[in-house]
């Protein structure tokens, strides 16, 4: 991107083997022109071989993105971004014809993931995860198929689902998210490169957790995922979502969109754990993580659960929200945003009572450390007709260091005077006195950090599966490496 | 005078009567600067986030009267009757000195109006330009430009003045003025170790649309103690908006207390700042609405320096189609450790057409701090009127008890029993008028 | 064991400790009793390695060799265990994790093998046991909202875990009733052995009624001011510390 740093040079010298992600494969890539214009636009849709009414709704939404300014509220400083400066199509060249199996893959891709730690390798996948690996901006392997289409369980890259099955995605496509919401989205609208599709069919519960892994690895690369996930009628899914990204002194954009459609008695439960690149101790590179995340709620019973942990990027503007528009349906956000450094996060939710006896709860538990900026923004609004519907909130953050901020801007709204709204929050810093308990008991400053801090998060951690939740309790030690001492 | 549209901005018109006669004075450069700024930002909108839930767009489309003297009778009588208390009367915003006793002020205390000095004393100049609101605030510049009269008040060094300080604000409409507009600014400085209760009091004719613009700033020296009581009960079709500044130095405090009732729309916005170590600012509120009513509370408060606390409990009961708004930022600069800052914010909804928006904000720069906030939105609670009907009382009444027990909480951190036997008074009337009458049961 | 050679501390730049020696070999106890304000708890601090309490003079040598520079987990992983007065919470952190972690660590950092899963898991259960802590005590967040007694017996529980060759217990006595106060004391004096060392901070001679001290001393203004057998205690319990220390209560 164009926000490449004036001290490019500063970090050169600078050994940094605590992002462990942050290798480049050595890849060929096929990339479009720079910059962005409706020829691009073309291309990209081109490449695909989409419909034609894919690529309509795409320059619409660039014609709209030309007229919008980028939004300025959140608590976040980063330089002018320059959209002219980047790439908006980056493909691992020897993917231009799709691997049908694993094999077919080029193995340095098979390398990297396998440094990501991604279960790509069968005897992983035993353990029941079907991965979408997207790789840039393309999805290189989607495992598991066989045992997912004897479900009637629909999970490919959103670029397969436009040949595979075009009805479905232009039937919810920008439903939940139009292709005019907010700046970044309509810019993901118009450029979006690949994602996942999911489509649970009625009643079906799904076999496995379905994941996907991005990376960005190209330079000068912005990253413009689309996911867009349907539980229909009676049907469940946890989906897991993992970011990494090499170390580069430049920002790179990413401006995902994810759309979630939970139909009647369906339930869809989505975790992330992000840990794009943060940028070096100097504030030096990082990706930009502008994402529009939303879910609809849209038939009686529904329920969608969102689960993040945010460790990475250099800056983050994110807030997965819930529209509960069904009649007692349910929302849930669950997060874990950690600041190091000079990372930026202006990160929550927003939960939408439209439905009778709808609920929803929010557990936000912000760190930050060093010279970092954590912000929780919320909005719960309560609407006319959303008659006994409940929210609670609780919203704790924790400072480590005298150089970082903490903050909390919740916005409360309701109409409904048979609407419970409950907010409480709280800021707090760790205590000489429980470090110094731990230190006595053998357990030195930068483990009992980690561990004080995690059990600040617990109630979040536990709603993750399993697997994620130890990757992420390690994950939060990593990131406050050296936030103490 | 503006080439922009003059909608943008209402009341520029009534710019100018002094300016001759004030020089270069620093009331004068206050005046220009606010107009200034005024007539860049115009006035609020619903764009800016401060602003978020607070439209005063249907100020540009009404006429308001010029503010002038009015000397004849006043037909209203006082809102709050404070006996011993030394009284201020203004009427349509000036001064009435026929209707005041400040001449009886004890020694120590210095109280005048603004219009009737000839010059503005050193230390009330400074005051004037010590704000602790931000330079672009819009309404507040507009306060500048346009104000006319107020209270200029010191309090010297260790007078722990015993009598209440009552300011009372009448509006009246006359045949010169049927939509009266005021602009009042207040001057309080309290010396150091010196202690005072001030009574600002607002009410007004029901049947004009009239316009008050006030300001008040308090400069608290050290160790002094100040309470303040706003009773705002402004007629039912006015706009009041009011702008509170409260400079703390060191190991003062400051309890404010604010009974918003009154107006079509009303917007009181404190601004505390903390200057001195071990200081403590305590902001309280009720705020009752029916109608259509649209009430604001909003409050800013600044934990410049270390080692200070503040509290704040706002309450809020909202029936027919009224609204109310809370928006609370507290922000803990990056040295001031130590600090203690609360906030919680409860409203009651009464009625299934009424609406809350609350934003109790943090901003936090330092770690060792003890900062936390509330919020709640509901109806009154089932089981409770439940169980007092299953005890034989009807509905009616039962939720008239609970609802004054919801206030109780914020009403019993008022010290003068004097004074929250008033407020108590005022919320039981209030009651009687919305909250038991215009509900139907069932 | 440990050697105290004129110690002097200062906190905030206020000094605590004038000059305090004491030597306690392995298999003893020793009682340090003295008026609020003393120093006591200082003295402790002092001894674990706590930030902010500053040696300005003397020397603190453990088995022989000088600690004074070591951090407090260090000191800790040498065997050295403080019980605190007040025990600290740590919302969300199971006491199991805890206590795994921390003995963990202090088996790394002494080169030895890890316990895993199973081990550790038997280990604790049977020093529960002992201590008539409940399973499920060990299952909620460190310390939140255990009662007074829980906490204390918690202590007792790690240092049995443990095994430190110091032990340094800071006011155990205090917030307990008689039961726990016996309970406490029963765990204690079961971990008495000849390879090691106790100091049994105490402001009330009633906790040396259970656990019987080889030696008392009485710290008063930063000082050991008279030292003597356990009958020390008791004629500080009949005379008060007025008898002894001059100006205090």
């Amino acid at each position: 991107m164009g926000a490449v740093r004036e001290t490019v040079d500063q970090v050169s010298s600078v050994a940094s083997d605590k992002y462990k992600y942050g290798f480049v494969t050595d890849i060929e890539t096929e990339l479009a022109p720079k910059g962005l214009n409706e020829d691009i636009i073309r291309f990209i849709s081109a490449k695909k071989e989409e419909p034609e009414w894919m690529l309509e709704w795409r320059l619409k939404a660039y014609r709209r993105w030309l007229e919008m300014d980028e939004p300025k509220w959140a608590m976040v400083n980063y330089p002018d971004i320059d959209f002219q400066d980047a790439y908006y199509y980056a493909a691992p060249k020897s993917n231009q014809e799709r691997p049908k199996s694993l094999d077919e893959v080029d193995p340095e891709l098979l390398k990297t993931y396998e440094k990501l730690g991604i279960p790509l390798s069968e005897q992983k996948m035993l353990a029941g995860v079907a991965v979408d690996a997207v790789f840039d901006s393309v999805s290189v392997a989607t495992t598991f198929k066989a045992k997912l289409e004897e479900a009637g369980v629909i999970f490919c890259p959103i670029s397969e689902a436009l040949k595979s099955h075009p009805d479905l995605v232009k039937k919810y496509l920008g439903t939940v998210v139009p292709y005019s919401d907010n700046f970044y989205a309509t810019l993901n609208s118009a450029v979006f490169s690949d994602g996942s599709f999911v489509y649970i069919p009625e009643g079906v519960r799904c076999p496995m957790e379905l994941s996907t892994y991005f990376r960005i690895n190209q330079a000068q690369t912005g990253q413009f995922e689309r996911t867009l996930i349907i539980a229909d009628k009676g049907s469940y899914v946890s989906y897991l979502e993992g970011c990494t990204a090499p170390m580069r002194d430049e920002n790179q954009l990413h401006a995902a969109v994810v759309e979630l459609v939970a139909l009647e008695d369906a339930e869809i439960k989505y975790s992330t754990v992000q840990n794009w690149y943060p940028g070096d101790e100097n504030g030096v590179g990082g990706i930009y993580n502008f994402v529009t995340k939303r879910g609809d709620c849209r038939e009686r019973n529904a329920k969608i659960s969102w689960t993040q942990v945010e460790t990475g990027s250099a800056v983050t503007w994110k807030y997965p929200s819930c529209i509960l528009r069904g009649d007692n349906t349910t929302g849930e956000f669950y997060s874990i945003a950690i600041a190091n450094n000079y990372q930026q996060a202006d990160t929550g939710t927003k939960m939408i009572h439209l439905g009778k006896n709808t609920s929803s709860r929010i557990i936000s538990k912000g760190i930050s450390a060093g010279k970092a900026q954590n912000t929780y923004r919320g909005l719960v609004s309560m609407h006319t007709k959303s008659k006994g519907a409940r929210n609670y909130t609780q919203c704790d953050s924790l400072l480590i260091g005298d150089e970082c901020g903490a903050h909390t801007v919740p916005y409360i709204e309701s109409k409904n005077p048979s609407a419970i709204v409950e907010h409480e929050a709280t800021t707090s810093k760790i205590s000489e006195d429980q470090l110094f308990y731990c230190q006595q008991r053998g357990i030195d400053e930068e483990e009992a950090v980690a561990l004080i801090v995690n059990g600040f998060c617990r109630e979040v951690l536990q709603q993750l599966p399993m697997e994620f939740a130890v990757e992420a309790q390690k994950l939060v030690g990593i990131s406050l490496e050296g936030s103490v001492g | 005078m503006s080439s922009l549209p003059e909608s943008k901005h209402p009341f520029v018109e009534f710019y100018g009567p002094k300016v001759e006669t004030e020089g270069d004075s620093l009331i004068q450069r206050l005046r220009a600067s606010g107009l200034a700024t005024y007539q860049t930002l115009g006035l609020p909108t619903k764009r800016w986030e401060e602003w978020k839930y607070t439209d005063l767009t249907s100020l540009s489309k009404k006429s308001f009267s010029k503010p002038v003297q009015y000397s004849g009778d006043v037909s209203q009588g006082p809102l709050f009757e404070t006996g011993d208390a030394l009284t201020a009367v203004f009427v349509n915003g000036f001064f009435r000195e026929d209707l005041s006793s400040i001449s009886d002020a004890p020694a120590g205390v210095a109280i005048d109006s603004l219009a009737g000095m000839e010059t503005v004393p050193d230390w009330a100049e400074q005051v004037l330009a010590s704000s602790s609101a931000p330079e672009d605030h819009s309404v507040l510049a507009l306060n500048s430009a346009l104000m006319r009269d107020g209270v200029v008040l010191r309090i010297g060094a260790d007078i722990k003045v015993e009598r209440p300080i009552h300011l009372r604000f009448i509006t009246t409409a006359t045949d010169d003025a049927p939509n009266p507009s005021s602009f009042l600014r207040n001057t309080v400085l309290v010396d150091q170790n010196a202690s005072v209760t001030i009574v600002e009091s607002y009410k007004g004719s029901d049947d004009a649309d009239y316009f008050t613009s006030t300001a008040s700033q308090f400069v608290v020296l050290e160790s002094a103690t100040v309470r303040h009581i706003k009773l705002q009960k402004e007629g039912v079709g006015s706009t009041h908006l009011a702008t509170q500044m409260v400079s703390l130095s060191a190991k003062s405090s400051f309890g404010g207390f604010y009974l918003s009732g009154g107006s079509a729309v009303s917007r009181n916005e404190i601004h505390g700042t903390f200057g001195g170590e071990g200081a403590h600012l305590q902001l309280d509120g009720v705020f009752l609405g029916a109608g259509s009513q649209h009430c604001d509370n909003t409050t800013f408060v600044n934990h410049a320096v270390p080692s200070c606390t503040s509290s704040q409990v706002f309450k809020g009961v909202l029936d027919e189609q009224s609204r109310g708004v809370y928006q609370g930022q507290v922000t803990v600069a990056k040295d001031a450790q130590q600090t203690d800052g609360r906030q919680l914010v409860k409203t009651l909804l009464l009625s299934d057409q009424a609406e809350i928006d609350a934003k109790p904000e943090l901003k936090i720069f330092a770690d060792d701090v003890k900062c936390a906030h509330g919020a709640t939105a509901g109806d009154i609670d089932d089981e409770q009127l439940f169980y007092l009907r299953s005890r034989g009382i009807d509905e009616v009444t039962a939720r008239a008890l609970l609802v004054e027990a919801f206030l109780t909480e914020v009403l019993e951190r008022l010290e003068d029993q004097k004074i929250r036997e008033f407020c108590q008074q005022q919320i039981v009337s209030w009651l009687d008028a919305h909250g038991r009458g215009a509900r139907n049961v069932g | 064991m440990l050697e105290i050679k004129n110690l002097q501390a200062a906190v905030d730049g206020k000094q605590i400790l004038k000059g305090v020696n004491l030597t306690i070999n392995a298999g003893e106890v020793h009682a340090i009793m003295g008026p609020n304000g003393s120093g006591k708890s200082t003295l402790s601090y002092v001894l674990s390695g706590r930030d902010g309490y500053e040696i300005t003079e003397g020397d603190i040598l453990y088995k022989g060799e000088s600690i004074v520079e070591q951090s407090p987990d260090e000191r800790a992983a040498s065997g050295m265990f403080l019980a605190f007065q007040y025990p600290l919470e740590i919302p969300g952190v199971p006491t199991m994790t805890f206590l795994r972690t921390a003995l963990n660590a202090q088996r790394r950092a002494r080169g030895e093998k890890e316990l895993d899963a199973v081990k550790f898991l038997k280990l604790v259960r049977g020093k529960a046991k002992e201590l008539q802590i409940k399973e499920e005590m060990l299952k909620r967040p460190l310390n939140v909202g255990f009662s007074g007694g829980e906490k204390k017996r918690n202590e007792v529980l790690q240092m049995s875990l443990f095994e430190p060759t110091l032990a340094i217990l800071d006011e155990t006595d205090s917030g307990l009733d008689i039961d726990a106060l016996k309970i406490v004391s029963d765990g204690v004096n079961m971990l008495r052995s000849p390879e090691r060392a106790m100091l049994v901070i105490t402001h009330y001679q009633r906790l040396l009624d259970y656990i019987v001290p080889d030696q008392v001393h009485v710290l008063a203004d930063g000082q050991i001011v008279r030292s003597g057998g356990k009958e020390l205690a008791k004629e500080l319990e009949d005379s008060g510390y007025g008898a002894i220390v001059p100006n205090a209560a």
